[in-house]
């Protein structure tokens, strides 16, 4: 009797030790995702360097742009399925009647945005770039970066004559004196200020802006596909802890992602905060853009929206709840 | 493995797991302390954080000093509390939050400072321009969004806190539960193995003995281990096999005493009928010697009547010569006439049958002395009779044996003045009584002792000593048909002693 009891426990520890049946294998889930070659998008980069979209079933079809409000124009014109981008775009977005969704913050930071300018074009302090020409990106968060600036140095965007260019148009024409300074955030920032060196000089106001990046997606496709968000933000999760956990590997794997040296990827990594939540912080700065844009008329609406409508709580809340911030 | 051996093992192994347990314990305590008092600065943490985001407001509201002042006090105060956890906070997703509230906290102390100071321009110039009112919005927006990442990070530091605190209270538990489970297992395995080992042991050992004992000498106990029992085991197999062999050698033993009682019994049958052979030849012996001692009393009277006639006729007419030939013919025939009465009576003392009876040996002693006249004062003749027991003999005939040896010490004493005569006795042996007479005379030398109960045998001369040389033989005959023995000690000029003993019989 003790015998069998012996076989039978070691039958039992035996089977015990077998792997459990794999799950059925099923196709990767074909996602386009719209995002930036910059530095917001680090995790993005990370996340596809290290398969971990792959891992999670995902045959990350990728849409890249040099800014986020074109990644988030293509998701709104169905070309993709998600995009990385500035809390800016999605305000405007928002106000113009997008019905978006933002799933998670992956990015914020108080220094990714400067005023940069050339000193031989009579800059050398804020209060010189009165009446100058200044390159921006309109309904970026460059632009709302600037109209910021200006208020803290006490002018306005009249006081300036505004040249509307993408990100990559910028080098060109502050290299060629068509601008006296530009609104840029990293890399083109960085960029600009190796290119110009000493003729150029950088205005930097961290107190007056928060910059965040974000995921979103159309809202229809979050409430039909929120196992697909899930398993894209756990993929984010997990680059999330290989940045916080590697940050040299991290930045050695951006920097091949972008095809750029590593110094600049090291230059301005410890500006940012890489980090998947949802804070209360993100529906403030929305609730500023959007007082700021509607008293610039940038915006026919007059109505605050409820942004608490735009942001998809429930996927992040079942993924990793202690990184949702925003009071509920 | 010893008993010995794995009890000392389980006594060290839980000595050493109460080493390692007991530290463990006081380990996971004081976690949970430092756990607690982390929390406890979380809790610290997020209060001021809340206090001071309604001072802001405050502020931020009525612009009045006592609320700026305030909330620069509990900046202090988070400031102090914020680099204290710093230094307490350990975990590295605790000092990620930590990192995350600083930088929060920092940037609130510095759009609060740019805020103070475009207030406090917008009041002291009354400057109410769009410009500053604007700016006044835009640092309070800011402020608005770093105190809610403070706050946001505070809670989860919070959250943080008041989960390790749960984690180190469980693994507490869970210690405390491991060691209270190891403590029991240890013994109760302890109790079980060591019980299983003994039961088992004992039972091989019992029912060896069994078998053994139930005198199969050929089954040995199993041996299989080393520990005490085995040890055990072995000294039993060990015994058993001395046993066999004790066991094989006694039924040699016995087999050969079976022969041996064999021969002997022969040998007895054999020396039986020589004994009766020798008996009927003895008799035959005596019956001659006492038929020719008799026989030649007749001849012997005629010559001793003869000469004594012839004495009486007178002997004027016989020469010297005559005379004393006539002299040695009586003394020899009166010599010859006691050496035939001593043979006759030795012959008697073999053939009369014994009368035992229980006898006072002082009241004999005393008898002889009377007998032989030495009882009276005037004899120069010391006698030192001890207390003598009762003993079961012939009387007549010991009383023979007690006269020859005393006649005999008086005899061999002569000239001693005074002659000193011990009567005493011993028990040597529960078996006999050893009597014996010592005197104080002229002894013997011990190289003839081997002589001296023979038949006619005599140490000294007839003209020192006169006598037959009859007696002591009578003596050792006397003794011998008791069934005691008879010897003597002595050395010359230092007197003689002998012994007889008498066997311990109870009366016939």
């Amino acid at each position: 009797m003790r015998k069998f009891g012996v076989l039978l426990l070691i039958a039992a520890t035996i089977l015990g030790c077998q792997k459990s049946t794999p799950p059925r294998a099923e196709p990767p889930k074909k996602i386009t995702l719209a995002f930036t070659d910059q530095p917001d998008c680090a995790l993005v980069h990370i996340a596809l360097t290290k398969g971990y979209f792959a891992h999670e079933g995902f045959d990350i079809q990728p849409q890249m742009h040099t800014y986020g409000k074109a990644a988030l124009n293509s998701v709104l014109e169905g070309k993709a399925d998600m995009a990385t981008v500035g809390e800016t775009p999605i305000m405007f977005s928002v106000l113009n009647g997008g019905i978006i969704a933002i799933v998670a913050t992956i990015f914020t930071s108080n220094k990714n945005n400067a005023v940069i300018g050339r000193r031989d074009h009579g800059l050398t302090t804020p209060d010189d770039l009165r009446g100058k020409r200044i390159a921006v990106t309109p309904g970026t968060t460059g632009e709302f970066f600037m109209d910021s600036f200006f208020t803290a140095i006490g002018m306005s965007r009249k006081n300036v004559e505004q040249v509307d260019l993408k990100p990559e148009e910028m080098f060109e024409a502050l290299a060629t004196g068509k601008v006296d300074a530009a609104v840029a955030s990293n890399f083109t920032l960085i960029r600009l200020q190796k290119e110009l060196g000493d003729k150029g000089v950088t205005f930097f106001d961290k107190e007056i802006y928060t910059e965040t990046f974000n995921i979103a997606a159309q809202q229809d496709f979050v409430l039909k596909n929120p196992d697909s968000v899930k398993k894209f933000l756990r993929a984010l999760i997990k680059a999330e802890q290989f940045a916080r956990e590697y940050p040299d590997k991290s930045q050695e794997l951006v920097a091949a992602s972008l095809q750029i040296d590593k110094n600049l990827v090291h230059e301005v990594w410890n500006s940012f905060e890489f980090r998947v939540a949802l804070n209360q912080a993100l529906l403030v700065e929305l609730e500023a853009e959007t007082r700021w844009a509607m008293k610039n008329r940038l915006t026919d609406r007059i109505q605050m929206p409820n942004y608490l409508d735009f942001i998809s709580l429930d996927n992040l809340l079942k993924v990793k709840p202690d990184s949702i911030g925003i009071i509920r | 493995m010893r008993i010995a051996t794995r009890l000392k093992i389980i006594f060290y192994l839980s000595v050493g797991t109460l080493a390692v347990l007991i530290p463990a314990l006081f380990w996971s305590f004081n976690e949970l302390k430092k756990a607690k008092d982390n929390d406890l600065l979380a809790d610290q943490i997020l209060t001021n954080v809340f206090e001071r985001t309604s001072l802001r407001d405050d502020y931020l509201i009525y612009h009045s000093e006592r609320a700026r002042t305030q909330w620069h006090a509990k900046k202090a105060s988070i400031d102090l509390l914020l680099s204290r956890a710093a230094v307490r906070l350990t975990d590295t997703a605790d000092k990620a939050i930590l990192e995350e509230m600083r930088k929060n906290f920092d940037a609130t102390v510095a759009i609060f400072s740019r805020l103070e100071k475009v207030t406090g321009k917008m009041r002291t110039a009354g400057d109410n321009s769009f410009k500053d009112e604007e700016l006044q919005k835009r640092l309070t927006s800011q402020i608005l969004l770093k105190a809610y990442g403070l706050f946001d990070a505070s809670n989860r530091l919070s959250d943080s806190t008041k989960a390790r605190v749960e984690y180190t209270y469980r693994r507490f538990i869970a210690l405390t539960f491991l060691f209270v489970v190891l403590m029991a297992l240890t013994t109760i395995l302890n109790s079980i193995f060591i019980s299983r080992i003994m039961a088992r042991r004992l039972a091989a050992l019992r029912e060896g003995a069994e078998i053994i004992s139930g005198g199969n000498l050929d089954y040995r106990i199993e041996c299989r281990g080393s520990d005490e029992f085995v040890d055990l085991a072995k000294t039993i197999n060990s015994m058993t096999e001395n046993l066999k062999s004790l066991y094989a050698s006694l039924e040699g033993e016995l087999e050969h005493r079976k022969k041996s009682a064999t021969e002997i019994e022969k040998l007895n049958e054999y020396l039986e009928q020589y004994t009766l052979q020798l008996e009927a030849a003895n008799r035959e012996l005596e019956a001659f010697s006492y038929s020719v001692s008799h026989d030649l009393r007749a001849p012997l009277r005629h010559i001793t009547g003869f000469v004594e006639m012839l004495d009486k006729r007178g002997t004027a007419g016989f020469d010297e010569k005559s005379r004393h030939y006539l002299e040695v013919i009586s003394e020899s025939a009166k010599k010859m006439g006691c050496l035939i009465d001593d043979l006759l009576s030795f012959s008697r003392m073999g053939r009369i049958e014994m009368m035992k009876t229980r006898t006072d040996m002082i009241r004999l002693v005393n008898e002889v002395r009377k007998e032989l006249h030495l009882d009276g004062k005037e004899t120069d003749v010391e006698f030192d009779i001890k207390p003598l027991p009762e003993v079961c003999c012939d009387p007549a005939m010991v009383r023979q044996v007690l006269i020859n040896l005393i006649d005999n010490a008086v005899k061999f004493s002569r000239g001693r003045k005074p002659i000193r005569i011990e009567v005493n006795y011993r028990n040597d042996t529960p078996a006999e009584t050893i009597f014996f007479i010592r005197d104080n005379g002229v002894g013997f030398d011990m190289k003839y002792v081997d002589k001296l109960f023979s038949l006619f045998q005599r140490l000294h001369s007839p003209e020192d000593f006169e006598g037959t040389g009859v007696g002591l033989a009578n003596v050792q005959r006397i003794i011998h048909r008791h069934g005691g023995r008879t010897w003597a000690e002595g050395e010359p000029g230092k007197g003689a002693t002998f012994y007889f003993s008498l066997p311990n019989f109870e009366e016939d």
